[in-house]
């Protein structure tokens, strides 16, 4: 069969030809039927005979071949042969393989006015499979995406799934993602694998042609002038191996967006009725000037500002809305811009959780008699809530004084805290699983600081919380502390810190960052070996020989634990003396806060990860997604339900759902039982995702650029339009001629001479 | 022209089919003559009387009753009935009775058709007083009844037809043959067949006929089918006088078929007319005037040769 393929569309049909046997078969037949009569004129009979004997066989010879013939033809025309008519071997090519690449990147949303790229694309593709194709090519379509799909897998077409391909095709959507080439290309590589197991053997030198419809943004090719991802080129190199000719039919954008590429909160700990700025960066990628784009500020789906701005080529702009929120919980907010012809990236989302107060837990292992003698004394000041002239609250934070002995009475929610800070605390002290409930608090995104005294014994704090890279602790503290001959300063060693980077930054204010403050006493601590994934960050340390750390830093689960290997009150150093003491905590604070934020303002197709204490929710969940733009708002959202997973050996449900496709915010509804009565108490959870604004940026990469840096392209005609123009040409002249239409002809004729002749021959009155 | 109505008009027995329903031969023979007659008067030959044919003057010799009085007191002439010396004519009507003869497509067989004309002529001839004789035969002569005028005469004729089987070879030129040398005088031979037989015996017997100074009048008889061929599917045809068989497809051979049958008649009619025979082709599907015409025809240019 594939053989025949070569010469014949259908080549099954070729068992019509069997037909021929039928006119003989009739023939046989009707020697055996006949009608018995008695007759008197026998001698004239004989005598024509006798005459015409020869005659008369020549003539049933004519005929039946002639029949015979006809239906040969007919079951020939059927399989619909054709001849290659290219000028290389006419007889050794098969079928064309094609491989149809669609950009389905959210960039081909773009729309001057009328369709998107992306539809242009579709219709193209449509257009090519129906018209330039021919039954028996072999076709498969996948989209160039972050996620790169196989749409269609290979397929020879017939006439039959020619109509399943373009209803396919018709159904395809552009995604909210970026393409990656890389991964697009090893999934073409894979495609092209296919076709050789659909065609066996002799199609390993089969040629295939792998088309490209795209924008062709630079960015997804080239970065500062050099190949984006160097294993393009090899990939690239492997398709050529393949004997796969990468076309690419561009669908040339004009460069006119804006996108909104950033929208922030600050502070980061965000408490009722504290005034916090939301803003809002928009870019114009393009290189005309945006006179008039109205950019949107929108509070749990209301609108609350609209700013008209002005975006001139190439740069940011930032818009700021100062806003108080009300009640505490989650809100989101969105930012949308209008007036360009990108409209996906118009739109930023963020969920902010508001608390009522920011309440920080100070657990002090020295709380004393009076206020005087406390331990956390200057940090309580530190956080105290202060209000401006007008009434307002300036800051979100509470402090929550606990002493140590206090502890175990208290039944306590950690996750009511925005921070625990543990004051020179013995670890006999604390109630037993307190540092597990503790470790469990940072990894569901807590923030423990730790600061250290006389009350301190290195030896139990290195057995109760066990240093290590999946510890609270990451380095082992020694036995006792050290005090040094001379005071010690701390200095910034790394000033990448956010922290440090405030230090840094106002310089000569600064008695941190210019190392002016002294510590008499502080523990030395042990490193482990890290490796850079560990997530530990040491950023201030002494100018002691060691250069020991000051301040350590470990990233647990979604939280974060701070050590700092120094006393918190006066006693052995005098940091808390000094002003740079209060935005110390101020920018740690919420610095920490932030990496749990993160958990709930996603990047698009980035696993949300949710831990819930309580036991008491109801195992399933409702994740109502966004709406998809890209498919049309008359669609609405349909709610998914999703069950709650026991974290293995605890009493904690995680919330894993992976589908971050669309951007916008999701909405989690759980469900909790009352207590005294039957009901359900709905509680709402609120997550933003975005998608990459870069994506965003559509100046086109050049055929000579790619030419330039990928030279096994040899791109020779770019535009979509020539593109497609010179592959129909090159299909006509090569696809061959099919002849099917003069085979009928034929067949017509000889039908007509098999009549006249059967006429002549006196068969038929 | 209005068509006299069907049921009344005598000819419609002319038609074989018509003729198949009846029973009786004697009873045809009289509906032909009667359709035929009252087909006449609308024909060529309107005014051509069988009962009297004629008058001519009286000349010595002449029986003299035969002559007509009623003319004679008009007249003052002797004027002789024609038909009186007529009477005199003996006519022969010779019927093939071989296999071959039993051939016919419908009901009507060439047999029953050449007995048809047969009764129908022994009683018209009768009616006008000529002695009228039969000879039935295949290969051999089977019956003969001599010339007789009465009408028990035209009853013996009529059984003899009405009985005969058909069966065995034709034999006709043999026939012919002996026939010519068997009956003495002249007299008017009507011969019904369809003549196959070897040509050259037909011929001689034919001429042996003429020899003895018969008139023979040959009514070629056919079946329709004999004349159209007009089979379609493949066919097996059994010789009715041989044990030959032929496997043929009858679309492929009619042309050559009806050649060979048409020079067969062509050369049968070239015999005729040298032998100054009055040659009749009859297809058995025709109406029986065409028979009775023909042989009027046939008759009246004898007696116009005569006189």
């Amino acid at each position: 069969m594939n053989f025949l393929s070569q010469f014949f569309f259908q080549p099954f049909m070729l068992f019509g030809t069997l037909l021929v046997a039928v006119p003989i078969l009739i023939y046989l037949f009707n020697r055996q039927r006949y009608k018995r009569r008695s007759w008197a004129a026998m001698v004239f009979l004989q005598r024509a005979l006798q005459k015409n004997r020869k005659r008369l066989r020549i003539e049933n010879l004519i005929l039946l071949l002639l029949r015979c013939l006809i239906l040969f033809l007919l079951a020939f025309a059927m399989a619909r042969p054709y001849l290659k008519n290219d000028s290389l071997g006419t007889l050794s090519q098969g079928p064309d393989n094609w491989i149809f690449a669609i950009d389905s990147s959210y960039s081909m949303n773009f729309s001057d006015g009328g369709r998107t790229l992306f539809e242009e694309a579709k219709e193209s593709l449509s257009e090519m499979i129906q018209e330039v194709l021919e039954p028996g090519d072999r076709v498969s379509v996948i989209t160039f995406d972050g996620i790169p799909d196989e749409k269609v897998s290979p397929r020879a077409l017939t006439l039959e799934n020619r109509a399943e391909i373009l209803e396919e095709v018709a159904s395809l959507r552009p995604s909210y993602r970026s393409v990656d080439i890389g991964n697009s290309l090893q999934l073409s590589i894979e495609v092209a694998d296919k076709f050789q197991q659909l065609s066996g053997f002799e199609a390993q030198l089969e040629s295939k042609k792998l088309l490209v419809f795209s924008d062709f943004q630079k960015r997804d090719w080239l970065v500062e002038g050099k190949p984006k991802d160097p294993a393009v080129k090899n990939l690239l190199k492997t398709l050529k191996d393949k004997h796969v000719d990468v076309r690419f039919a561009d669908l040339p954008s004009k460069n006119r967006n804006l996108s909104l590429v950033d929208l922030t909160v600050h502070p980061r700990v965000v408490s009722s009725e504290v005034w916090v700025e939301i803003v809002a960066t928009v870019e114009n990628t393009g290189r005309e000037d945006f006179e008039a784009a109205q950019l949107v500020f929108l509070i749990d789906g209301q609108e609350e500002r609209t700013h008209v701005i002005r975006v001139p080529a190439g740069t940011q702009v930032s818009r700021t809305l100062p806003y108080q929120f009300v009640e505490a919980g989650d809100h989101s907010i969105e930012v949308r811009i209008q007036g360009d012809n990108l409209t996906t990236d118009n739109r930023r989302f963020k969920v902010v959780h508001v608390l009522n107060n920011a309440e920080v837990l100070l657990i002090d292992g020295e709380a004393g008699n009076s206020p005087i003698e406390r331990e956390t004394l200057l940090l309580e000041l530190a956080l105290m809530p202060e209000t401006n002239d007008d009434g307002f609250k300036r800051t979100p934070y509470l402090p929550v004084l606990m002493p140590v002995e206090q502890l175990a009475d208290e039944e306590l929610e950690l996750q009511d805290y925005v921070a625990v800070v543990l004051a020179n605390v013995s670890i006999e002290d604390l109630p037993s699983g307190f540092t597990e409930k503790l470790t469990r608090y940072v990894e569901e995104g807590g923030a423990m600081l730790t600061f250290l005294g006389k009350n301190v014994r290195g030896s139990a704090y290195n057995s109760a919380f066990k240093p290590g890279l999946e510890s609270l602790l990451p380095f082992s503290l020694a036995t006792d502390s050290s005090i040094p001959e001379e005071p010690v300063q701390m200095v910034i060693s790394d000033s990448q810190h956010p922290v440090a980077a405030y230090f840094e930054e106002r310089g000569d204010q600064s008695y941190l960052g210019r190392g002016f403050i002294e510590v008499s006493r502080y523990f030395p601590t042990k490193e482990i070996e890290l490796d850079s994934e560990s997530e530990v960050h040491v950023w201030l340390r002494y100018n002691d020989p060691d250069n020991s750390p000051a301040v350590i830093e470990k990233r647990l689960g979604q939280g974060a634990s701070v050590w700092f290997t120094s006393s918190i009150d006066t006693e052995w150093n005098d940091f808390a003396k000094y002003p740079d003491f209060i935005p110390f905590i101020h920018e740690y604070l919420p610095y920490l806060k932030a990496r749990r934020d993160g958990g709930v303002n996603l990047r698009l197709g980035e696993t949300l990860r949710i831990i819930f204490e309580s036991q008491d929710y109801a195992p399933d969940v409702k994740i109502l997604p966004p709406q998809d733009l890209n498919v049309g708002s008359e669609n609405a959202t349909v709610a998914l339900t999703k069950n709650l997973q026991e974290v293995q050996g605890e009493d904690r449900f995680e919330l894993v759902h992976e589908e971050t496709n669309l951007p916008g915010i999701y909405t989690v509804r759980l469900k909790r039982p009352n207590s005294n009565t039957i009901d359900w108490t709905e509680r709402e959870h609120h997550f933003a995702v975005n998608l990459d604004p870069s994506e965003g940026k559509l100046e086109s990469v050049t055929s000579a650029e790619l030419n330039e840096h990928f030279p096994e392209l040899k791109v020779e005609s770019f535009n979509a339009v020539e593109e497609i123009a010179q592959l129909s040409a090159s299909k006509e002249s090569q696809g061959g001629t099919e002849f099917w239409r003069s085979l009928l002809w034929l067949v017509l004729i000889f039908l007509l001479t098999e009549s006249v002749l059967a006429f002549m021959f006196g068969r038929r009155q | 022209m209005a068509e006299p109505q069907a049921s009344l008009d005598p000819r419609k027995y002319l038609d074989p089919k018509v003729l198949a329903k009846i029973h009786r031969l004697e009873v045809k023979a009289r509906l032909i003559v009667e359709g035929f007659i009252t087909g006449l008067h609308k024909s060529p030959y309107h005014g051509y009387s069988i009962e009297f044919a004629e008058h001519r003057e009286y000349v010595p010799g002449d029986d003299i009753r035969h002559i007509d009085w009623k003319v004679f007191g008009r007249t003052d002439r002797f004027h002789i009935k024609q038909y009186e010396e007529e009477t005199n004519l003996k006519s022969y009507i010779l019927v093939d009775a071989s296999e071959s003869m039993q051939y016919g497509h419908a009901e009507t067989s060439k047999y029953m058709y050449g007995s048809y004309i047969a009764a129908a002529l022994t009683y018209l001839l009768l009616r006008q007083q000529d002695a009228v004789g039969l000879s039935i035969f295949d290969e051999k002569v089977r019956n003969f009844l001599p010339p007789a005028t009465s009408h028990q005469h035209f009853m013996n004729i009529i059984r003899e037809l009405d009985s005969q089987e058909t069966g065995s070879k034709t034999n006709i030129g043999t026939i012919l043959d002996t026939f010519a040398g068997q009956i003495r005088g002249k007299g008017l031979v009507v011969i019904i067949s369809d003549m196959f037989d070897e040509m050259e015996h037909i011929q001689k017997g034919l001429r042996h006929l003429r020899h003895k100074g018969h008139e023979v009048i040959l009514f070629h008889l056919l079946d329709h089918e004999e004349l159209t061929f007009p089979f379609q599917r493949t066919t097996l045809f059994e010789g009715l006088e041989s044990a030959d068989e032929l496997l043929i497809d009858p679309r492929a051979l009619r042309k050559a078929y009806l050649e060979e049958l048409e020079n067969y008649k062509n050369e049968l009619k070239r015999t005729c007319r040298n032998q100054a025979i009055d040659y009749i082709a009859i297809d058995n599907s025709q109406k029986l005037d065409v028979a009775l015409t023909a042989y009027i025809a046939a008759r009246a240019g004898r007696m116009r040769r005569h006189s």
